[in-house]
């Protein structure tokens, strides 16, 4: 009993710890600027507003960022399923020449480091035209989709073989059988592919910061760079940290909703 | 004809070629033409190439900015990896045992919440506790009569700023990593070892611990990710590398020569001789892994 | 006149090219939008009002307003990679010191050669003589010469009286300015001084001792005995205590929030640092060195054309007009930029000090010499840094910056 207690005195003081610079940020984010400036320790602050989240807007088009966010990790999550979740079904369920060769192409990119695609990447996205643009961004990400690939697969794998023979016998072609049978059976599979591709693309940085330049094209993420840097001119550490906390809010609520399919998603990468 | 089409849609080559022509295009094309890009010199205003040779590797390799980086690649895995495994897993042998259920869900829930911020997100809320000024951390130094520090531009301290950083936001997930894989180790195993009269630390390191090596060593290929890779988010808005480059990584001194100096053949040579180490590293892992990881 | 001509030939042409889109979109349908880029954070600061300013004339010119990082190094590496993808700025504060590399490796354009040299002559003709030489680099004139600072300290008066100090006490010398921070340290407990860790302030002090950073020539000279002496002066109150190193935007958030007693920085930070701080703010002349002449520098940013179309051109001639006339001039002198044009404006409260440095007279910033200029300027900023963290010697500090700085501007 004395080792319980001891357990759940320890844990609440790492609690304590780990959450103490999230809430540091929810201070500030809601303090007013006087507040801000002085060395207080108070948790609490004295005289709560939501006026750094108004001159947020104002300094910086956090709006604006925030829907280019969430354009770039929905197309990006959407583009990898569309093209993986096909592929995963021709790799687990068919069988064709040239299957494996294909599959290692596809699976190999995994042990890609990205370092080593960055550059000649980025010449041919500034040479397509598409240089501070969305899809510059969108496009050549979606071709890193050789985790989902091998995830999705190994999920039409463990399907029975005789749910696709019945199919096949009632003349149901490959993208019925896809559609109709395979895909409402991995339900799971792909939304933990989903919310996992989505947290990777809500928070990609070096990529889109190589490739967006316009201040109405960043994304959340490098926005908040360019608001950190900006500081100069009085340290504008309310709006800031409203504008870090308006970041952290669709990660955090997709977290608490989908907590078993992200658990299970890290997890099943884990065992790979 | 139409049977023609109908075959053609039922092609296996309709639903894998899409992925396969991503991953030439994307991944293994790049590949090849960063090797290419390292001999030449490439200029992005001119579009112009020149033959360079191999001196863009011997220069790099003769760079002192290199060393730093390579070294400071080096300290940034020694302090991280026994931080990232570690601790996470005292954490998880620990959060195992705890018998009430809510609270430890409440645990693991505030434990692993850092984890789904962005490393530039962590890095902003980071560099306001850092203000050596009206930093929440100097305030804190000084309540318990200490010197306020210069977390960031101290050149002893800042690579330390972003290690705590690194720490911070993504230990949660090798916690998360280790306990799904105690969950899956079965209770009849522990509880033998217990009636053995196993204590609880024997149990942890000679009974659970052999049995999630696979999660352990999945742990150690992430954390190297994230130092070679993630941690560029959080060194670009700490510190931009310095102060004069004591917390650079290799990624951070190839973004440096590449995209700040567009030296874009220098820094293709950065990228390959970063992958050859990253697939020395990897190849060492799987090794090891083959002989003492258990998969089953 | 031929501005007049000019002007409605493109009307015309750009309303007969438009005629189908003015049926439905009157106005709009001829307004030529460039991008400036620049540095300067804030909604408020006096570059929107000027933007503002102009784009409400409806002179059929946008300009729209595009901060792309805090520093003119920062700046202008975005603009490489936009240049080589083609979308370059329209126009751009360019640092004094990028000049060479504005001109070599970004292809900032020659003004003669998009506006003709009458206009060229009329635009820069509003500018004083002595200063539009900063803005040609090798007899070719690249940009409009509308920004100059000086570093002057920034004193908080709250403190610094507190401290039993003469409210009006204007060292002259940086042997007389440190005893007065020392004072003020032990009376507040504050952080007596704070200097700004970049190129540009310590070259004030290579220059007040008697030396150089790059030479006539474009040769590194940051080492000579009179440059070491300068930067020994710089870094004397670092090792005295009074001066704990930080970043600029550190500096400038602790000077704001009243932790630091002086700081020496830009004028032109003025209008940021006036308005965030909650205390008796007073500038001074930047001192010099006991026993030396003094030689303060200027800074700032010239404005420079990189886009390569005719009617991008036309339309930042526009807008270059209107910040050279009297009217857009004394908007950004709001920022404490000094008044180099020949227009009569009354010094600005607040600017006194640093316009008095500029009548005493001001040297050009150092220009980085080569296509990579820009790079040399990084190494230069990392060898200070060391420096200034007493990681090296000033004297081997300044040798190792000369050493990378020579290779580079050999390359």
């Amino acid at each position: 009993m004395a080792g319980q207690i001891a357990l759940h005195v320890a844990f609440v003081l790492a609690c304590v710890a780990t959450l103490f610079p999230l809430a540091w940020m929810l201070r500030t984010a809601f303090a007013a600027p006087g507040d801000i400036f002085h060395a207080t320790l108070s948790l609490w602050p004295d005289d709560p507003t939501l006026g750094n989240f108004a001159k947020a807007f104002r300094l910086h088009p956090v709006a604006i960022w925030f829907v280019n966010s969430l354009v770039v990790a929905g197309a990006i999550t959407l583009g990898k399923l569309a093209i993986a979740l096909p592929a995963s079904f021709a790799f687990g369920v068919m069988t064709f020449r040239g299957r494996d060769v294909a599959f290692g192409l596809v699976v190999g990119t995994m042990t890609v480091p990205y370092v080593i695609t960055l550059l000649p990447t980025y010449v041919t996205v500034v040479g397509a035209g598409l240089y501070d643009t969305l899809a510059g961004v969108i496009i050549p990400t979606i071709g890193h989709c050789g985790f989902v690939v091998f995830f999705l697969r190994q999920a039409f794998k463990a399907l029975p073989r005789e749910l696709f023979e019945a199919a096949r016998i009632d003349g149901a072609g490959p993208w019925r059988q896809l559609l109709t049978i395979a895909l409402p059976n991995i339900w799971g599979a792909v939304a933990a592919m989903a919310v996992l591709s989505f947290l990777g693309a809500w928070n990609l940085y070096l990529w889109p910061h190589l490739i967006l330049d316009a201040t109405e094209h960043k994304t959340l993420s490098i926005g908040l760079k360019l608001f950190a840097t900006t500081g100069e001119q009085g340290g504008e550490w309310g709006p800031l940290m409203a504008t870090a906390l308006l970041a952290a809010v669709p990660v955090v609520a997709l977290y608490l909703l989908a907590q078993r399919q992200i658990v299970s998603a890290f997890v099943t990468s884990g065992v790979r | 004809m139409t049977a023609a089409w109908r075959r053609l849609g039922r092609s296996p080559w309709l639903f894998a070629g899409p992925a396969v022509a991503a991953a030439v295009a994307f991944v293994w094309l790049p590949m090849v033409a960063t090797f290419g890009l390292s001999f030449i010199d490439w200029s992005m205003l001119r579009q112009e190439a020149t033959w360079r040779g191999i001196t863009h590797y011997s220069g790099t390799l003769a760079n002192p900015d290199f060393h730093l980086a390579l070294g400071n690649t080096a300290i940034y895995l020694a302090a991280l990896l026994p931080l990232q495994i570690g601790v996470p897993l005292a954490l998880a042998f620990a959060l195992v045992r705890v018998r009430a259920g809510l609270p430890g869900r409440i645990y693991r829930t505030a434990l692993f919440a850092p984890s789904v911020l962005s490393f530039p997100i962590a890095a902003v809320v980071w560099l306001w506790m850092f203000n050596p000024t009206v930093g929440v951390l100097n305030t804190l130094l000084g309540h318990v009569g200490f010197a306020p520090q210069r977390w960031l531009t101290d050149p002893d301290l800042a690579i330390w700023g972003v290690i705590a950083v690194a720490f911070w936001k993504s230990f949660g997930f090798n916690l998360l990593i280790f306990l799904a894989a105690l969950a899956n180790v079965p209770a009849d195993v522990t509880e033998a070892a217990r009636i053995d009269g196993a204590g609880p630390f024997r149990q942890a390191i000679d009974i659970e611990l052999p049995l999630i090596s696979p999660a352990l060593f999945f742990a150690i290929v992430t954390t190297v990710i994230i130092v070679l890779d993630e941690i560029v988010g959080a060194v670009d808005v700490l510190t931009e590398g310095g102060p004069f480059r004591m917390s650079s990584n290799l990624l951070y001194f190839l973004y440096e020569r590449g995209f700040r100096h567009f030296q874009f053949g220098e820094a293709a040579a950065v990228a390959v001789l970063i992958a050859a180490m990253v697939a020395a590293v990897t190849w060492a892992q799987f090794r090891f892994g083959e002989r003492h990881v258990h998969y089953d | 006149m031929s501005h007049a001509l000019t002007r409605r030939n493109f009307s015309l042409a750009a309303a007969a090219l438009a005629a189908p889109a003015l049926l439905s979109r009157a106005a709009l349908g001829s307004d030529a939008k460039i991008d400036l880029v620049h540095l300067f954070s804030g909604a408020d600061h006096p570059i929107q009002k000027v933007i503002r300013a102009f784009n409400e004339k409806n002179t059929g010119v946008i300009v729209v307003s595009r901060q792309d990082g805090t520093t003119y190094e920062a700046i202008t590496q975005k603009a490489m990679s936009s240049i080589a993808a083609g979308r370059g700025p329209a126009l751009m504060t360019t640092g004094w010191k990028l000049g060479d590399f504005a001109k070599r490796t970004l292809g900032a354009k020659d003004f003669r050669e998009i506006f003709g040299v009458d206009r060229t002559a009329a635009l820069l003709g509003q500018f004083r003589p002595r200063i539009r030489p900063l803005a040609e680099i090798g007899g070719v004139p690249i940009g409009l010469p509308w920004s100059m600072s000086t570093p002057v300290l920034y004193i908080n008066q709250t403190l610094w009286t507190a401290a039993g100090l003469d409210p009006a006490a204007e060292p002259k010398t940086v042997e007389e300015l440190y005893p007065m921070a020392r004072q003020l340290q032990d009376k507040t407990g504050k952080q007596g001084l704070c200097y700004e860790v970049n190129e540009w302030l310590p070259q004030a002090f290579i220059q007040n001792a008697g030396g150089n950073v790059i030479d006539a020539n474009g040769r590194a000279v940051m080492d000579s005995p009179a440059a070491i002496k300068g930067i020994e002066a710089f870094v004397q109150p670092r090792r005295d205590g009074l001066w704990r190193v930080m970043t600029i935007s550190e500096m400038l958030a602790a000077f704001q929030a009243g932790a630091i007693g002086v700081m020496a920085s830009s004028s032109a930070r003025q209008s940021g640092v006036r308005q965030a701080a909650s205390f008796d703010l007073r500038l001074a002349q930047m001192p010099g060195l006991a026993g030396h002449n003094r030689r303060m520098n200027s800074g700032g940013n010239f404005l420079a054309v990189y886009s390569g179309n005719k009617e991008q051109q036309e339309a930042a001639y526009r807008f270059m007009q209107f910040i050279a006339s009297r009217e857009g001039f004394e908007i950004w002198l709001g920022t404490g930029y000094l008044n180099v044009t020949t227009n009569d404006i009354p010094v600005r409260p607040g600017n006194e000090a640093a316009n008095a440095q500029l009548e005493g007279g001001l040297t050009s910033e150092t220009i980085w010499p080569g296509a990579r200029g820009l790079e040399a300027l990084t190494v230069h900023i990392d060898w200070i840094t060391k420096i200034v963290n007493g990681t090296v010697s000033v004297a081997d500090g300044l040798r190792g910056s000369r050493d990378a700085v020579e290779k580079l501007t050999a390359a």
